[in-house]
């Protein structure tokens, strides 16, 4: 189609503007009604399985829309990858295993916790809001599957750089390091989920930011016994439940965000 | 068919709307109120973006907030802010949205271009949009409601910022897109709605106060506008005794506009017209002194100024 015709020439302000929108006929009053209906009953026959429906907003979306602020994001991520090896540097220096151990449990979290955190707080503020509400896949939708691959992301990160600890300090053992990161990764990122979903005010929704670093370093200095037993001596398919715990609950947590209706939190 | 059945909105105390019972079929309907009436408050109720604290909207007989993703698959909806990545062009903000509207890729570029073209933007398609006028994003907005081909359309002050030429071509566009489609629309820009909408819905203290075609409501005052050739010293009488509904300076003196109470004789001097819906809103919404009963209000079904 002649792409000028559809400029429309002030002369003529009646003439088609619409000529080139085809793809609903109107044949007949019933014809439409039960066109609508199909849309409204069989586009989305019930609720799809939470794993066809992510994969198929996935498909529709696209890595490209979906992470739209991608050099923000790989510009966090590489700040955040260097304070975790400038401060495990600084724990590998100690030559303390048990440090060691201390700081992969803690610092796991740390990637995860500062993309949400940016994205969460960009969220409401964005113009765009408004917009993006009104669309089929709306910003909870969206989210949603943004922070199951923010957390996939992380995972993989975090194995990788537990490798390199692994590799560069002969001491810490590989599984158990793998393990207790993805297993306080996910814990941490099933409760900051939580608390972004239920919590009532801005202090309450990132409370466990700052409760995740106290909790661990009060128990490691008042309960060093229980700290220590906790990441050295637990048999390692402890931790393995505890992962699949925090999975678990992260997904359940996605889950309510993608069912959160438009407006609710308008 | 939408449906609004018994609607109330408050925001926290305050409420906004209530009591609202209405029908929008095929067509344009123009909402028309004054600043802070509840027409963004409205129009979010309808696009399914805020929930009502009372009573229910209907599309085709189903609930918006049982309908929820699938609605939103047939909505079109411009805010009256509408927001945009400043550096972003025009063409990859749509291509965006349409994305996340679920349209299918290589449509939704041919369907992009083909919109930006219709609002005249075709040449600065590439462009960041940090680089727009006021206006060129507001097309880039209306454009992007249309993005699915949606069955309703809700346009929250589509014209603010646009030039007379690109009212004019809004117009026409409404006209057409209101003989497939619903398309609901608040401005207080009367001419935009004058002659494109199929009716008119005028609030009124968070009610309804009357929806109906153009002329009929321009028929609520008719026998009760006139306009006179006026001193200066005769205008202050006016003011205080009619309502103003517009003047202008004349070799002379001034002309006045104005609408007076049902049944007031007029003078020789002054001359009947016909009146219209810029008169209406003016007079409807005009500053009441206090303790004076308003007197828009809905008797049975007869709508009375
Ligand atoms: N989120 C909110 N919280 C509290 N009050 C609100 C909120 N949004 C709107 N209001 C109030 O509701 C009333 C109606 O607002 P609304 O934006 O719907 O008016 P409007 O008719 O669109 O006005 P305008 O012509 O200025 O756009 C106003 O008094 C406003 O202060
Ligand atoms: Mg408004």
């Amino acid at each position: 189609m002649n792409k000028s015709s559809h400029r429309l020439p002030n002369s003529e302000p009646e003439s088609n503007l619409l000529a080139f929108l085809p793809p609903v006929d109107y044949p007949s009053e019933s014809e439409e009604r039960r066109q609508v209906a199909g849309i409204l009953e069989t586009a989305l026959p019930g609720r799809p399985s939470f794993l066809v429906y992510v994969t198929e907003m996935y498909r529709q979306i696209g890595f490209r829309h979906l992470f739209r602020d991608l050099t923000e994001i790989v510009f966090v991520l590489l700040l955040g990858i260097g304070v975790w090896i400038f401060t495990a540097l600084f724990a590998m220096e100690q030559r303390n295993t048990e440090l060691a151990y201390t700081f992969i449990f803690t610092v796991s979290p740390l990637l995860y916790l500062v993309v949400s955190v940016i994205f969460f707080a960009e969220l409401r503020r964005r113009d765009t809001y408004a917009v993006e509400m009104s669309c089929r896949y709306n910003v909870y939708q969206l989210a949603s599957l943004r922070m199951l691959m923010f957390a996939a992301v992380c995972l993989v990160l975090n194995a990788l750089l537990v490798g390199l600890i692994s590799a560069a300090y002969g001491r810490v053992d590989m599984l158990r390091g793998l393990l207790l990161s993805a297993s306080s990764l996910m814990l941490f990122a099933a409760a900051f989920l939580y608390g972004m979903l239920r919590g009532k005010n801005a202090a309450m929704r990132y409370l466990w930011v700052v409760a995740w670093p106290m909790l661990n370093l009060v128990t490691a200095i008042a309960q060093p016994a229980f700290y220590h037993l906790l990441l050295m001596q637990v048999p390692l398919y402890v931790y393995a439940l505890l992962f699949a715990a925090g999975v678990w609950g992260y997904i359940r947590q996605i889950r309510r965000m993608i069912a959160i209706r438009s407006g609710v939190l308008f | 068919m939408l449906t609004v059945h018994g609607v109330g909105k408050r925001y926290g105390n305050a409420r906004v709307l209530e009591g609202l019972d209405l029908e929008f079929g095929k067509g344009v309907y123009g909402l028309l109120a004054p600043n802070g009436a509840g027409k963004t408050t409205l129009l979010k109720l309808l696009a399914g973006l805020l929930p009502p604290t009372e009573g229910e909207i209907l599309y085709e007989g189903q609930p918006l907030a049982v309908l929820d993703e699938r609605y939103r698959l047939i909505l079109g909806y411009l805010p009256q802010r509408f927001g945009y990545y400043p550096n972003d062009t025009p063409l990859k903000y749509m291509q965006y949205l349409a994305a996340i509207k679920g349209m299918d890729r290589r449509k939704a570029l041919s369907r992009s271009e083909e919109l930006l073209d219709l609002v005249a933007l075709g040449e600065v398609k590439h462009k960041k949009m940090k680089t727009f006028s006021g206006g060129m994003i507001q097309r880039v907005g209306i454009a992007q409601a249309l993005l699915n081909d949606p069955r309703v359309l809700i346009l929250d002050e589509p014209t603010a910022g646009l030039d007379p030429k690109e009212r004019a071509r809004f117009r026409s566009l409404l006209t057409q897109l209101g003989r497939q489609r619903t398309v609901i629309l608040s401005t207080h820009v009367v001419s935009d709605v004058e002659s494109a909408a199929n009716e008119i819905v005028m609030l009124q203290g968070g009610k309804l106060w009357v929806k109906d075609h153009p002329e009929a409501i321009c028929k609520l005052l008719a026998g009760r506008v006139y306009e006179a050739q006026l001193t200066d010293t005769e205008i202050e009488d006016f003011r205080t005794r009619y309502v103003l509904l517009g003047e202008r300076s004349e070799p002379g003196g001034w002309k006045l506009r104005f609408a007076v109470e049902d049944g007031t004789v007029p003078a020789d001097s002054w001359q009947g017209v016909e009146p219209g819906l810029e008169d209406v809103f003016l007079y409807v919404y005009r500053d009441r002194q206090p303790g004076n009963v308003p007197s828009g209000t809905i008797w049975g079904d007869e709508v009375r100024l």
